[in-house]
Order: structure tokens, then C-alpha cells, then sequence
């Protein structure tokens, strides 16, 4: 796009967004991203790539019009670059009735048989295409929601778009998977019973899918939710084995006082739909500490069982106590299986007015990885100062990983932060690996030294500049877990909204 | 051209839908709160402000801010500013939030936004977010993040949308 042109189009969004401001509510939020470096290792070390995410919403009334443009500009390729109108979305809603059209992000249930999801401000880039783009599953169809009086019906039809392939690809390609179905639900006070039946097509398949599930508040403290989902039809076999495909799932959860638990229970059955449409719960913890989220557990849908445990209790003085463990079993034959297990605790304390301090300990045993056992713990310590507060954080990681011998490594983790006043914040990490897999040949340690600065001048903008070099490898993010790629070299991202 | 010819199209959409609007709701929503009621924002609003915040339970900062918020909910109760609550869990921690929630001792009610409807709808793009709205539901105030001391910030939000 030349000058002229982004001349133009910015005229436009100014005149749109004071023209529709007094009639309705207009809602903007631009996200760019510019990066100066390459994945450690490859060649040129430095080439440059511009990612920009314009989000565009006008409410009137009961109408909502949204819609999302995306641009890519990478140095090392024409081809890899795109302008797309990637998102539209119109809503029209009243108390009994909502009708969606454009792309939208329906799910049936618990996301057994169906789950759309957008994770907000993540960019996706995969090392074979190398393009950069927003990181959602959206469907591009129609979603209707009726209620009347305890009934609720949805009605969703669409292609779901398979987020591994990049916006340069043909919409076709993209969107492999035609899904058709509804859901009917009942609710009475704290119970709701519901029922879906879902067609989904993918190239010459065509398989239907019926679930069932029911949510009930047992009493103030003890509810629970299960749903069970059945490949349906004429080759489907309801024999609950290991040929059969359906997906079971439970949760039980009790409070008192300042105490809760939660246990639930999987068992998943060829149950990978498609594409990859469907999104069960794990039963596995996503961590928000850095080398225990980057170890997470991925269920394999076509075969899992297993159980999670939560416990979280609150003591007097507020210090908070959480324990989790989690058991996956995968029987992929019959002479091999595999056993995940997982023990993890974290106590939460405050040191006088102005520590906080959090400590963990983690083991789990990931067979399926070949990583027999991984030892972590760490810390994090919040000092509060004068109208600004400095965090300290470090973990480690031993693991044995057993590949024709076993290797015993480390992983390490550091970082220092020092906020002022949510305005500007600074930050230095270190991450020192002794994985096998990821050093070269004569190298002890893989060393990943990085600096952030981030500076909100006001609500509206946010500015945040890395430079140095980023581990990347499995993350997990608002219940989805994916690849990040490594990355060395500088880094601006400028978040606004208008 | 076609990314321009779309965008005059919307301002033609936004043209037609014309006469005055003023005081756009962001309380026509339903959802089901960590209870297992369906709940409209509606019945949770404020007299005066409703403060909305969006949070999960994997999320650090979330958490450090929520026994904050706590006792500025406590401190405004009688002045007409209610707290709601957001949480943004996926259906995989959805079993997670009630007893999270009780352990953490949150007193204000909590709606389920599993679907991440209303969070598609305001844009909101990281966690957490803070939204004021006033009873009429249009957006004063928004806050993004959480450092310590951010609680001071928002008090004096709150006390200066009360005094206008």
C-alpha cells in the first residue's frame, strides 16, 4: 500500500470514528509490532518485519458492527505480505434474541465437540511459513441464540479456521472444517440440563456428534458439571473402549469459608475432531511461572484418562495455599502407555507492609516427552517503595530425559522488574539452559539475556521495547497451548486504543 | 482499494443508523455467575458507578489486585458503586474459578465470561482490566494492568466520578 493509500485510510478512520461517536459508541484498538532481528542461528542475523491489528466496533443500539484489519510487511519476502480485512462481525441483540454474522467465536458446552477462542494481543508465526498474524480460531458464519422463558437454543453454521496456516493461504485452505449444529438447554434455578447435535465436514468426511450434560448447584457449597459426547451414526461404536469415540468429562467443586476444592475427571476417546475444532478441558494446570507453563502437559485426544485435583485454602492472615495433581493415562497400544503425573504447591505470604512473596514446588513425570522427571521450584519476591515497586523472580528446573541414554540438564530462570507507578516499568531476564536439544555443537549453556522497558504515557497507549535474546518452545495461554519461536534482537510493540 | 471501499461502506452503515444515541449500554448482557445463576449486569449494577474487572485465575497481577479491590468494594458499598467480577477463564478452568474465588475471599459477585463475549465486545486485551461505567452504562474509565498502588489511582477515579 502506498502513501497515498494510508493517507486515505487514516482520514477515514478519524472521520468514521468522530462521525459514528455521536450517533452510537465507537471502540477502536491498534496493535503494531515491529521486530529487528531473526531466530538465533539463521541467516541474515538481522531483517526486519512490520505486523499491525486494527480493531474497529460501533454499537448502536442493539446493533454491533465490528471488524479487524491485518497487515504483515517482512523485508525478507513480497510474497509473505498481506493487507486483509481478516475479521467482520454484525450483532444485532435484544433480551431474547441475538443474532451474529461475520467471524464470531461460538462453542457448544465445555468445547468437547466445538471451541472458538481468541487469545488478545498474541501474534503467531510458524518456522515453516515464517508470517506473522493474529492468534485466533474463529468461525466464519452465523450464530443464533433464543430464549424463552427456562428453554435456550443455539444455532451455530460455519468454517472454522485452522490457526496453523497463515492469511497468504486461500480461505479454502484455511477453513477445512464446515461445522452445523445446536445446542438446547434448560435451566432451572442452579440446575441446567442441556443437549447439542453437531454435523461436522471435512473434506470426503461426514460425521455427526450428539452431547449431553447437566450443571447443578448441589447445595451453596458443592456443584458439579459432567457432559458426555458420542460420535454418532451408523459406524459409530458406543462400546466406551479403546475403538469407540466420545469424550467424557466431570468437575465436582466444594467451598467453605476460606477453603476450595475442585476434582475433575477426562476420559477422551479418538476424540480429535477435524482440524483440531474441539477444545476439551486438560485437566492439566497451566502455570503462569515460566518453566512449568513452558512443561505443560498436552493431552492426547485419542486416547486420555486422568484426573485433576485443586486445592486452595486461604489462612488467616491471608496467606493463600494452593495444591494441584493431575494423572493423564494414554494407552496408544497395547503393549505401550504412558503415565503423566504431576504435584505441584505454592504458598503465598506477605513479609510486614511491603513484601509479598510467593514459593513453589513442582515434580511431575511426563513419560510421553521422555522427560521421566522434572524437579522445579522457585520464588517471587514484590517489594513495595515509595510509589513504585521492584519484583524479583527465579526458578529452576532439573530434568531427566531419557532418549537411548539418559541426560540429566537444568533450566534457570531469573528476572528483575521495577515498576513506577503502572507508568514505566524496566526489566532484565536471564534464562540458562542445559538442554541437550538445544545446544550447538562445543556449547555447555544456552544463554537467553534480555532487557524490556514498557511506558504507558496514558490509559490509552502503551509502549513496550525488548531487546536481546527470547527462548521460545511450547507456551500455554488462556487454556490453549502452542509453539513460540525463539527470537533474537530488538522488539517494539505499541498497543493503543482509541 | 477494496480495504477502503469497505471502510466508506461502514461509515455508511453508521450513517444510517442516525438519530441521537446517547448512553449506550454495556449492561444488556446475561450471563451465568460462579453460583450457577443466570444473572443480568443489569440487577448487579451500581446506583452511581459499576466498576467491571476482568481477571482469571492464571493470571498473576490479577490476583495481587483482587484483595485491593476487595476493600475499595467494601469502602464504597453505601456510596452507590458496585463491583462485578469478570472472569475470562476458558471452559478448561472453569471448575476452578468458584473455589479459587472463595479462597481469595471475594465478596462482590463474580459472572462467568467463558466465551469471552463481552471482552470481545468492549476490546478489552490483556488481563486485568478495570472498566468504570456510570449507571447508564457508558464507559469513564478504563485501567490496564495492575501495579502496586494502583488501588490509590482508582480510589481517586472513583471519588472524583462520584463528586461530578
Amino acid at each position: 500500500m502506498n502513501r497515498y493509500k494510508y493517507i486515505k485510510l487514516s482520514v477515514i478512520i478519524i472521520v468514521f470514528s468522530t462521525n459514528a461517536h455521536s450517533q452510537g459508541v465507537f471502540r477502536g484498538s491498534n496493535l503494531l509490532e515491529y521486530q529487528l532481528g531473526n531466530i538465533p542461528g539463521l541467516e541474515p542475523e538481522y531483517q526486519s518485519s512490520l505486523y499491525d491489528q486494527l480493531n474497529l466496533s460501533y454499537k448502536f443500539k442493539s446493533i454491533t458492527l465490528q471488524t479487524r484489519i491485518e497487515q504483515y510487511y517482512p523485508s525478507f519476502d513480497d510474497n509473505k505480505s498481506y493487507t486483509n480485512i481478516s475479521q467482520y462481525r454484525a450483532k444485532f441483540k435484544t433480551e431474547e434474541l441475538s443474532i451474529a454474522i461475520g467471524n464470531i467465536y461460538p462453542s457448544f458446552g465445555r468445547g468437547l465437540l466445538l471451541r472458538t477462542y481468541e487469545i488478545p494481543g498474541s501474534i503467531w508465526e510458524d518456522r515453516g511459513f515464517r508470517v506473522r498474524y493474529g492468534f485466533y480460531k474463529d468461525l466464519e458464519g452465523a450464530e443464533i441464540n433464543y430464549k424463552l422463558g427456562k428453554f435456550k437454543i443455539k444455532g451455530v453454521y460455519g468454517k472454522v479456521l485452522d490457526v496453523t496456516l497463515p492469511p497468504t493461504l486461500s480461505k479454502n485452505e484455511r477453513r477445512p472444517d464446515l461445522v452445523q449444529g445446536a445446542e438446547l438447554s434448560f435451566r432451572h434455578k442452579k440446575l441446567g440440563l442441556g443437549t447439542i447435535f453437531m454435523n461436522h465436514k471435512i473434506a470426503e468426511n461426514n460425521d455427526n456428534y450428539v452431547s449431553t450434560y447437566m450443571k447443578s448447584g448441589i447445595t451453596k457449597n458443592l456443584s458439579l458439571y459432567t457432559e458426555l459426547a458420542l460420535k454418532a451414526g451408523s459406524d459409530a461404536e458406543l462400546k466406551f473402549d479403546n475403538d469407540s469415540t466420545y469424550g467424557f468429562y466431570f468437575s465436582l467443586n466444594y467451598v467453605r469459608k476460606r477453603l476450595g476444592i475442585s476434582l475433575e475427571l477426562k476420559d477422551y476417546k479418538n476424540f480429535s475432531i477435524g482440524s483440531g475444532i474441539s477444545d476439551p478441558p486438560t485437566l492439566v494446570k497451566e502455570h503462569s511461572y515460566k518453566l512449568l507453563n513452558r512443561s505443560t502437559h498436552v493431552p492426547i485426544l485419542s486416547n486420555e484418562r486422568g484426573y485433576q485435583l485443586d486445592i486452595y485454602y486461604r489462612l488467616p492472615n491471608n496467606n493463600l495455599f494452593t495444591f494441584n495433581h493431575s494423572i493423564a493415562y494414554n494407552e496408544i497400544s497395547e503393549s505401550k502407555s504412558y503415565l503423566f503425573k504431576e504435584f505441584f504447591t505454592e504458598y503465598q505470604t506477605q513479609f510486614g507492609e511491603q513484601i509479598l512473596a510467593n514459593f513453589f514446588l513442582d515434580y511431575s513425570s511426563d513419560p510421553f516427552t521422555n522427560e521421566d522427571n522434572r524437579y522445579s521450584g522457585g520464588f517471587i519476591f514484590d517489594i513495595s517503595h515509595n510509589k513504585a515497586n521492584s519484583i524479583i523472580e527465579s526458578q529452576i528446573q532439573f530434568v531427566e530425559r531419557k532418549v537411548i541414554e539418559t541426560s540429566k540438564f537444568y533450566n534457570f530462570y531469573f528476572s528483575y522488574q521495577f515498576n513506577i507507578r503502572n507508568k514505566l516499568t524496566t526489566s532484565a531476564l536471564l534464562e540458562i539452559s542445559k538442554d541437550p536439544f538445544l545446544l550447538n555443537e562445543n556449547e555447555e549453556y544456552a544463554f537467553y539475556p534480555g532487557g524490556t522497558l514498557s511506558y504507558r504515557p496514558n490509559n490509552k497507549h502503551n509502549i513496550i521495547i525488548f531487546y536481546g535474546k527470547r527462548r521460545g518452545g511450547p507456551a500455554c495461554n488462556s487454556g490453549i497451548c502452542y509453539d513460540v519461536l525463539d527470537f533474537q534482537g530488538l522488539e517494539i510493540r505499541i498497543l493503543s486504543h482509541i | 482499494m477494496k480495504l477502503i471501499n469497505y471502510l466508506l461502506s461502514l461509515i455508511l452503515i453508521s450513517n444510517i443508523l442516525s438519530t441521537s444515541a446517547k448512553g449506550q449500554s454495556i449492561y444488556n448482557y446475561t450471563f451465568i455467575d460462579m453460583e450457577g445463576s443466570e444473572v443480568e449486569l443489569s440487577e448487579l449494577k451500581g446506583e452511581k458507578l459499576t466498576v467491571l474487572d476482568f481477571w482469571a485465575t492464571w493470571c498473576k497481577p490479577c490476583i495481587k489486585s483482587i484483595p485491593k479491590l476487595i476493600q475499595l468494594s467494601e469502602e464504597f458499598k453505601d456510596s452507590g458503586v458496585n463491583f462485578i467480577g469478570v472472569n475470562e477463564d476458558s471452559p478448561r478452568n472453569s471448575s476452578k474459578v468458584k473455589p479459587f474465588a472463595y479462597s481469595l475471599g471475594i465478596t462482590y459477585p463474580v459472572i462467568l465470561d467463558t466465551d469471552q463475549v463481552l471482552m470481545n465486545d468492549l476490546l478489552v486485551s490483556s488481563l486485568p482490566t478495570l472498566i468504570i461505567a456510570n449507571a447508564e452504562g457508558e464507559i469513564l474509565y478504563t485501567h490496564i494492568g495492575y501495579s502496586n498502588n494502583d488501588e490509590i489511582i482508582l480510589k481517586q477515579k472513583i471519588e472524583a466520578l462520584l463528586n461530578e
